[in-house]
Formats: structure tokens, C-alpha cells, sequence
């Protein structure tokens, strides 16, 4: 059983972003992190009766940094006192620079975090403006450089590419500092220009130089070529990590084990149809859990079918691969298997040991093949 | 009503330019001669079709009988018939003409003579009509009347006396055009007493009554309870109703020679009462046809396919109720790799293809690709028979066709002599053959060229329009068969021929078409997840060739906090979407992408 708390609160929204966040005020954020622990509460019985120890707590938002160490501190404490909590559990924290400093990752530390997410997106100055980051390439570079140097944490830094304006050289620049500080774990997201965001209306009017499919498959594989050459393992799309360093939460969302969300927005799912989302709005939210009732705004009991899609989707998105059994479940595999010999003529997939995978670069073309097996 | 003898009867039509007034001038006829009530009267009242009326053009011929009490004090029958108004209809307008004594041509005193005017003009000379000159819209402050009194005398020869002005708009000078009908037509010949003949001028299907046929009687009567035969298509009936138009259908007891009418017969089927065909008594023997007689025969043709396949079947309904109404229109069943089952369908011309093509969609709410237009071809094969080929992919072995001839027309265009320059380029670019050229007054000049039909059904008009600033105005006429170096050139996507994208071309022009197809479908097929080449080929032979690279990126983001379900949604809706394409050969092609080619390929091509 893993354990995801969302802190929707940014000190301002991002021109990219469309998650779930918002700019709120102190009194707001005060009362929302107890009716973090109000939802917990409420799930208690859940949690009971699954039975499991919480091998992994994950502070995600929005900017969970956006409240002091001690805060965030008060959910650990909670949740270890009314819930069984691994004495090893990965208990991970979203910080953007610019947020916590040293002073506040040594608190971090004493309050039980050892992993940190750096929302460090890029250490081009330029870059950063563009995706309208409220740090400097500076920030980002001390932050990451304290979070190692402290010893305390399995440090990941997320970086972005395919941002207007980028070049393979500045990109290749970023990917060199961010080898440099030498982190655990790397994050590797293209960018995803929302339609209808600010950076799509700024991108329509011509006045940014946006990169090709072309360039941004280079900045992919150079980014797949630099890493690998500096040890980290590509383990899932969008992830590297060196040995033992990968992100155990975020597996367990590739490979469909239970997970809860607990905050306004966040996502739940129990073995192996049960989905469910909270309420989105963070005052009804709020309002339903202090009224002792369960913040579900959707709930969802998959089909035998779409449980096998997701299957399928989320096992192609790691490195080791879908188990070609599963495949058999519900597709014709003298059909498939022509096409699929077609993606491995083509170097996009391999077949080993009864499963199937994704090269490299596959990954980067897997809502094609995802979509091809899905449909096929 | 009162039965009038023939000397009063004036059987007359209008012909004009697309937008010279034709509609408006029958309209203040109605008005004047009180046939309809001014307050009925919708604007064009002639122009029923609501796509007629839209688009300011009559398609099927109407009949009108109207009574007027002349200056003379006496009561005359005046019969308007109004002729189809575009060059696609050429035929049938002259049809119309022949059931005619007497013609009025209508200018417009801003545009002045236009080529269609001319060689409708001709048409009505030639079938011996009088023509009276009338001069209209001059009430338009950029009207020129005196300039365009002189064209028209120029053309037709005629003193300056006999020009009258109008404005069909106002009402002013019209009065004096009816009583002009009056004075100089003659009254029809023909004996009613004689065996009978009557042209079919016209023809519609009416879904209750089945066909109305609208004739002019030459010689001799007819009656209810008559047996008639059509003499080119052999059909024996019996007359159910005889009547006229005033303007609605309205019973008489017999229509007379000289007069004009509607029959209504047993005959259900359209293709049996052809336009220009002769109705006669069945029990006399070897009448004599009316002269000018000729098959309605189709020299445009384009594929028609539903977008939706399951939209087949309305389609192929659809297209049979249109051709109750419409016998030149012909289509036969035709299947395409890419676009899947539809029907490949023959046109007079390309306005007649946009108008079938528009009613299918307005009329059946249909959502229909057409391919890129193409003429007929006349093969020989090695073998000496001659076949007709009305789509590129029958043309499949090359080896076995010895020759093969194009359609040419006769194109005549009227154009300000400072746009010369631009038409013997366009005529160039377009394999035309100069005929000759002659001044006119008014500084214009009439330029005659011979030019292959396949080259005038992609765009010529609207390149003729645009590069003449809309001062040019053209006419054509068919002239036969050709022989010309022609190749057929295939389109083949990752090896797969493209049945839709075959075109027979000119051998010069290959190249060109092969590369800019090519070129085309590169940018509007998506990337696949592997390289596709896009080949265009004579005869096995590869003389274009464009790659399609590869898919490089299309790939979704984290899962942020877990949301699955949006992650799948989106995958989902990518499934559907590639249940949508059309397969070549492994290749995805979505129908948009035909579709804009196909739309491209009407475009584009030589500029």
C-alpha cells in the first residue's frame, strides 16, 4: 500500500501547467492540511482492512514546499501513529528552488523525508523565463548541491524538454550540470504545451522559436545517451536512476498495486478495478472531509477490459517490459505478431523471455504502439 | 380563359449572361401582364430550385404563359420560355431556342457583351430567331448604355433603333420590351390540322405524377386519352393530362401548334423523354424527326464517395432521385482502395458537377469526397477497338493501347485588351491552340482558342477570373477527339498503388504532377512509425519520389499522482482514431488527408 498526499497550492500557476493547483491564501492552507488528516482519518478503516504495511508516502502537488518542513512533518507523524508505516518506507517530498533552502532540508530530514523530488526543470536562464519559473538556474544549482551534500536523501531532479526557444546545445548544457551534481534519480519530461494555456496563446502568436518533433526526438535521445553513459538506468519513459535508486511510489503506479490519494484532486486505486478521484475544489473539499464524509468526485469500476488496457499502457511505460501472456487475453496474437515483428524490424521494440518491451526509442513513440496493440 | 389564334401567340425566351438580369426581367413580365400578383411575387420567381435562386442561375428550363393586352388594343398569348444559363447546358438551351420564334438578349449596360452572350447569340441566330436587342440595368451608376447599344449592334448587325434600355430593377422600359415581343416576333407557323410534332424542351419528374414533359408544339394537337410516341427512344404512351404553365401547371383540353405546354404521360423513367426528341401521334407512320437531336453526353466525371461508408446506400438513393430530375447525369458503382465504395458519376460539365454535388449534400445531407475531376478518353487498343475510359485506373495495361485521344473544346473568351497578355499565357500553360482574335468596340477583344478539355476542368475559369481582375468571360463547345501524347501516371504510397491519385496526363506534364502529388501527400499523410516512401510512376517506371520520415515522438507525460484514467482515456481516443484510417498497404492514411489532397489536386495544378 502506498500513501499520495496533494498540496494543490503554488505561489503562482506555471504557464504549462493545467493540474491541479492553486494560488491560496494562509488561512486556506492551514485548514487544508487538516483536513488532510481529517480524509486519513475517514480512511482508516480502508487502510485497516487492506491489511498492508504504507511502504512509500509521496508529498506531490502543486508545490508541497510551499509550506515549512514542520507542516508536512505533522501528516508523517499522523500517519505513522494511526497507520502501520514501513520503518524503510520511501517517504518523498516535490520541492521547488527557490522554496527550501539548507536550513529547511535538515529540518526535512528530522522529520522523517528521505527522498527529494527537485523541480529543477532546466539550468538554462533562459529556459527557465520561458517556462515561467520563479527561480534562476543558480537556485537551482545550490538547492541541488545542498540536498547531496546533506547525505540525507535520494535526490531526484526533474528536467524538461522540447521548451520554445531551445537549442540541443542548451539542453545538452542542462542534462552536463544536472550529470554534474551527480543525483540519484533524473526525471526527463518533453513539454506539453496545454491548448488554450498561456504558453499555447504566447506560442500562437510566432513570437517563440518552437522546436520540431525532429529536434525534440534529438534532445530525447541525447538526453538517453548522456545519461546511460553516466550510469543511470532507463527504467520507465520519462525515468532514470542509478542501481537501487529507483523511485519505489512511482512503480507502484506503473504496476497497478494499491495506492491511496488522499487531498482535493488526487487519485486513488485499489487492486484491480477500483479507481477514484477526490474533489477538485479545494473548499469543498475541505468542507466534506471536516463533515466526516469521503471527498469522492468520481469513483469507477474498471471493466475486465479496461483494466487489461491499462495493463498493457502502463507495463510498456518501464524498461522491463509486458508479459506477452497478457496480450493473449484479449487480442488475436496471429495478427498482432506480423505488426509486431514490423516495430522490431524497425528497432522500436524486442521480444525476450515471453515479454515484450520498448527500445528507447519506442518509448518515445509509445502512445503509437500502445494505441496499435489497443486497437489491434 | 379565352382560346387565341395563332397570329397572337409569341413564343420567346430570354438569353443573357450569369447575372445580366435574365430572372428579374421575367419577373416584371409576371408583374405587368398581371400573371402573378405583384405581392406573390418572390424575388425570381422563375428560379424555383432554392439552389437556383442562390446561386442566380436557372438550371432546368421553365415555361410561362402570359396575357397581355398590346397597345393595338388586342389580346396576345406571350409563352416565356426560360433557357438554362450556363455553357454546361449549351445543349439544352438550344433546345429551348428552337421552340422559340423570337429571342430577347439581355446586356448588361455596366458589363457590356460577354462571351457567353456571343455564342448564345450565335445559337439563337442560327435557329432563326428574332433578336431583340434590350440594353438593362441602367439605372447602375457605372452604366454605359451607348457603349454597350454599339457592341450589340456590332454583334448582331442590327440598326440602333431596334436596341432597347431597361432597368429590369426599377421597372422603367419594360413595358416597351413586351410590346417589341409583341410587334417583331412572328406569330409560330405550323398547321394544327397536321399529323403531330412536338419538341421536348424540357423534362422533370414529378414524384406523384411521374414525368412532365415540356414540349412545343410544331405541327398538329394533342389531347388527353392520345397515344404519342417519342421517336428516338421508341416509347409508345398514352397522354394522361395536357396543360401550360401560368406560371403553375394548370389542365387544358388540348394544346395546338405554335402552342407550349406540359404532358403527362404513363412514362415514369426520365431517360425515356430526352430533351430535343419529337413527340408524335403513334398511329402515323414514318414521321420525320425535328432536326438537332443529340444524346446527352457526359464529358466530365469525378468519383463520389460518401465519407461515412455507411452513408453508401443513401447515396446511391440519392443519386437515383436526382437523375429523375436530371436524365444528363450518369453514375455507376465504382470501388477505390483508399476511399472505399462510392460511385464514379458523369457531368455535362463542371458547373453541373458542383451543382450534383451540392444538391447531395444540401438536399441528403450527405458528407461526400469527390475526386479531382477527369474527362473522357478515347483509347484504340492494339487490336483496333475503341474503348472510352472515364476513370485513369481502367487504364491499366499501357501495352495494349496503341493510341489515346482527349476531348478538346473551342473556348471563346471576352476580355479588356490590356488582359491579352494574360490569357495567351494561361491558353499556353494549358496546351491551348490559338484560333484567332478580333477587336471589339469598347476597347475588348475576342480571343478563340482550341484547348484540351482535362485542362479546363481543374481550374481554368477561376484562373481565367482571377488573373483578369473578373473581366474576362468565356464560352466553350465541344470538338471532338484529339490524339495527344498522353501517359497515366499512379501514385504509390510505401510501394501500395493509390487508385484515387492515378491521373492521365499530357507525357510532358508527368513529371510535374507525379512530383507535386508526391510532394502533396508528404505533407498531409502523418508520420508513421516508419519511412514511407511516396512514389509516382509511369508505367512501372519511377519518376518522382518524396520519404515521409518516421515517426520520431508521440508520447504522453507522467502520471501525475497516479491519474491513470485520463492517461488511458487519452490512448482510447487515439485507438478510435486509428480504427478511422483508410489501410494502404500498412500505411495509416486518415480520410482528411484524401480529402485535402484530393481538394489540393483540384487546386493547384500548373501554378
Amino acid at each position: 500500500m502506498r500513501l499520495y498526499l496533494h498540496i494543490p497550492f503554488c505561489v503562482r500557476k506555471c504557464p504549462y501547467c493545467d493540474f491541479h493547483s492553486v494560488v491560496a491564501d494562509e488561512e486556506t492552507k492551514s485548514l487544508y492540511i487538516n483536513a488532510l488528516m481529517n480524509e486519513i482519518d475517514l480512511l482508516k478503516r480502508v487502510f485497516k482492512s487492506m491489511g498492508e504495511e504504507i511502504l512509500s508516502l509521496y508529498f506531490g502537488g502543486g508545490t508541497p514546499s510551499i509550506y515549512p518542513p514542520a507542516e508536512l512533518g505533522r501528516i508523517i507523524r499522523f500517519c505513522k501513529r494511526e497507520l502501520t508505516v514501513a520503518r524503510e518506507a520511501e517517504i518523498t517530498v516535490e520541492i521547488n528552488p527557490g522554496s527550501w533552502k539548507k536550513k529547511e532540508l535538515i529540518e526535512a530530514a528530522r522529520m522523517g523525508f528521505n527522498r527529494l523530488s527537485i523541480g529543477a526543470q532546466s539550468f538554462d536562464p533562459e529556459t527557465l523565463r520561458i517556462l515561467g519559473r520563479n527561480h534562476t538556474h543558480l537556485d537551482v544549482l545550490r538547492l541541488a548541491k545542498s540536498a547531496m551534500d546533506l547525505d540525507r536523501f535520494d535526490v531526484n531532479l526533474d528536467l524538461i524538454y522540447g521548451v520554445p526557444q531551445q537549442t540541443l546545445a542548451t539542453w545538452r548544457q542542462t542534462l552536463e550540470m544536472a550529470v554534474g551534481v551527480k543525483p540519484h534519480h533524473l526525471s526527463i519530461y518533453a513539454l506539453n504545451i496545454p491548448e488554450g494555456s498561456e504558453m499555447d496563446r504566447k506560442a500562437e502568436e510566432g513570437a517563440w522559436r518552437m522546436p520540431a518533433e525532429d529536434e525534440i526526438a534529438d534532445m530525447y535521445d541525447l538526453a538517453c545517451r548522456l545519461l546511460g553513459k553516466a550510469g543511470y538506468h532507463h527504467y520507465e519513459i520519462s525515468n532514470f536512476a542509478l542501481p537501487g535508486k529507483e523511485c519505489a511510489h512511482n512503480i507502484a503506479y506503473w504496476e497497478r498495486s494499491a495506492y491511496i490519494g488522499i487531498g482535493s484532486g488526487s487519485h486513488s486505486f485499489l487492486p484491480s478495478r477500483l479507481r477514484w478521484s477526490n474533489l477538485k475544489n479545494i473548499s469543498t473539499y475541505i468542507n466534506t472531509v471536516n463533515g466526516d464524509m469521503l471527498p469522492v468526485e468520481h469513483l469507477e469500476f474498471l471493466t475486465r477490459e479496461e483494466a487489461w488496457e491499462e495493463e498493457v499502457m502502463l507495463s510498456l511505460r518501464m524498461s522491463r517490459g509486458l508479459d506477452l501472456c497478457a496480450l493473449e487475453e484479449f487480442k488475436n496474437m496471429r495478427v498482432l505478431s506480423d505488426t509486431i515483428d514490423g516495430w522490431q524490424r524497425e528497432g522500436l521494440v524486442w521480444r525476450k523471455g515471453g515479454r515484450l518491451g520498448l527500445s528507447e526509442r519506442g518509448m518515445l513513440v509509445s502512445n503509437q504502439i500502445i494505441a496499435s496493440l489497443l486497437g489491434g | 380563359m379565352e382560346e387565341l389564334k395563332q397570329e397572337r401567340i409569341r413564343n420567346f425566351c430570354i438569353i443573357a449572361h450569369i447575372d445580366h438580369g435574365k430572372s428579374t426581367l421575367a419577373d416584371r413580365f409576371l408583374e405587368i401582364t398581371g400573371t402573378v400578383p405583384a405581392q406573390q411575387l418572390s424575388e425570381q420567381y422563375l428560379d424555383r430550385m432554392e439552389l437556383e435562386r442562390e446561386r442566380g442561375i436557372t438550371i432546368k428550363a421553365q415555361a410561362v404563359r402570359m396575357y397581355h393586352q398590346a397597345r393595338d388594343g388586342r389580346n396576345y398569348l406571350l409563352n416565356l420560355i426560360d433557357t438554362p444559363g450556363h455553357v454546361d447546358f449549351s445543349y439544352e438551351v438550344s433546345r429551348s431556342l428552337y421552340a422559340c420564334e423570337g429571342a430577347i438578349l439581355l446586356v448588361d449596360a455596366a458589363q457590356g457583351v460577354e462571351a457567353q452572350t456571343v455564342g448564345n447569340a450565335y445559337l439563337a441566330i442560327e435557329a432563326g430567331l428574332k433578336i431583340i436587342p434590350v440594353v438593362n440595368k441602367i439605372d447602375l451608376p457605372n452604366a454605359d448604355p451607348e457603349t454597350v447599344s454599339l457592341e450589340i449592334q456590332e454583334l448582331l448587325g442590327c440598326d440602333p433603333q431596334e436596341v432597347l434600355f431597361v432597368s429590369a430593377k426599377t421597372g422603367e422600359g419594360v413595358r416597351e420590351v413586351i410590346e417589341a415581343v409583341v410587334e417583331r416576333v412572328p406569330p409560330p407557323q405550323g398547321e394544327s390540322s397536321a399529323p403531330l410534332k412536338a419538341l421536348i424542351f424540357d423534362s422533370t419528374y414529378d414524384q406523384y405524377r411521374g414525368v412532365v414533359v415540356f414540349v412545343r408544339l410544331m405541327e398538329g394537337e394533342v389531347s388527353k386519352g392520345m397515344k404519342v410516341a417519342m421517336l428516338a427512344t421508341g416509347k409508345v404512351t398514352e397522354v394522361e393530362e395536357v396543360g401550360i404553365f401560368s406560371p403553375d401547371m394548370v389542365a387544358v383540353t388540348k394544346l395546338q401548334a405554335g402552342q407550349v405546354g406540359y404532358l403527362i404521360t404513363g412514362i415514369k423513367n426520365l431517360s425515356l423523354t430526352k430533351v430535343g426528341d419529337t413527340v408524335t401521334d403513334a398511329s402515323t407512320q414514318n414521321t420525320q424527326p425535328l432536326p438537332g437531336y443529340r444524346e446527352p453526353k457526359p464529358m466530365v466525371f469525378a468519383g463520389i464517395y460518401p465519407v461515412d461508408p455507411d452513408d453508401y446506400n443513401e447515396l446511391r438513393v440519392a443519386l437515383e432521385k436526382l437523375q429523375l430530375n436530371d436524365a444528363s447525369l450518369s453514375f455507376e458503382p465504382e470501388t477505390s482502395k483508399a476511399l472505399g465504395f462510392g460511385f464514379r458519376c458523369g457531368f455535362l460539365g463542371l458547373l453541373h458537377m458542383e451543382i450534383v454535388q451540392e444538391r447531395l449534400e444540401r438536399e441528403y445531407k450527405l458528407d461526400l469526397i469527390t475526386t479531382a475531376p477527369n474527362v473522357v478518353y478515347e483509347t484504340e487498343l492494339t487490336d483496333g477497338s475503341v474503348k472510352y475510359i472515364n476513370n485513369p485506373s481502367e487504364l491499366e495495361n499501357m501495352a495494349k493501347v496503341k493510341e489515346i485521344r482527349e476531348p478538346y473544346v473551342k473556348v471563346t473568351i471576352m476580355v479588356p485588351s490590356d488582359f491579352v497578355g494574360a490569357i495567351m499565357e494561361l491558353a499556353q500553360e494549358r496546351r491551348g491552340i490559338f484560333v484567332d482574335m478580333q477587336y471589339r468596340i469598347g476597347d475588348r477583344v475576342e480571343i478563340r482558342y482550341k484547348l484540351p478539355l482535362a485542362e479546363m476542368v481543374l481550374d481554368f475559369y477561376d484562373q481565367l477570373k482571377s488573373r483578369t481582375r473578373g473581366y474576362a468571360s468565356m464560352d466553350y463547345e465541344p470538338l471532338g477527339f484529339v490524339r495527344g501524347n498522353l501517359v497515366k501516371v499512379d501514385i504509390l504510397i510505401k510501394g501500395e498503388q493509390v487508385d484515387a491519385f492515378s491521373a492521365i496526363v499530357e507525357k510532358s506534364r508527368a513529371y510535374q504532377y507525379g512530383k507535386e502529388m508526391a510532394k502533396r501527400l508528404r505533407e498531409v499523410i502523418p508520420r508513421q512509425l516508419f519511412e514511407v516512401p511516396i512514389q509516382a510512376a509511369v508505367g512501372g517506371r519511377i519518376i518522382a519520389r518524396e520519404t515521409l520520415k518516421a515517426k520520431r515522438k508521440d508520447v504522453l507525460a507522467k502520471c501525475y499522482g497516479g491519474d491513470v484514467t485520463r492517461k488511458r482515456k487519452l490512448l482510447e481516443k487515439q485507438k478510435e482514431g486509428k480504427k478511422r484510417m483508410k489501410m494502404v498497404g500498412k500505411v495509416e492514411i486518415p480520410q482528411e488527408a484524401f480529402i485535402s489532397a484530393l481538394r489540393l489536386g483540384r487546386e493547384g495544378k500548373g501554378t
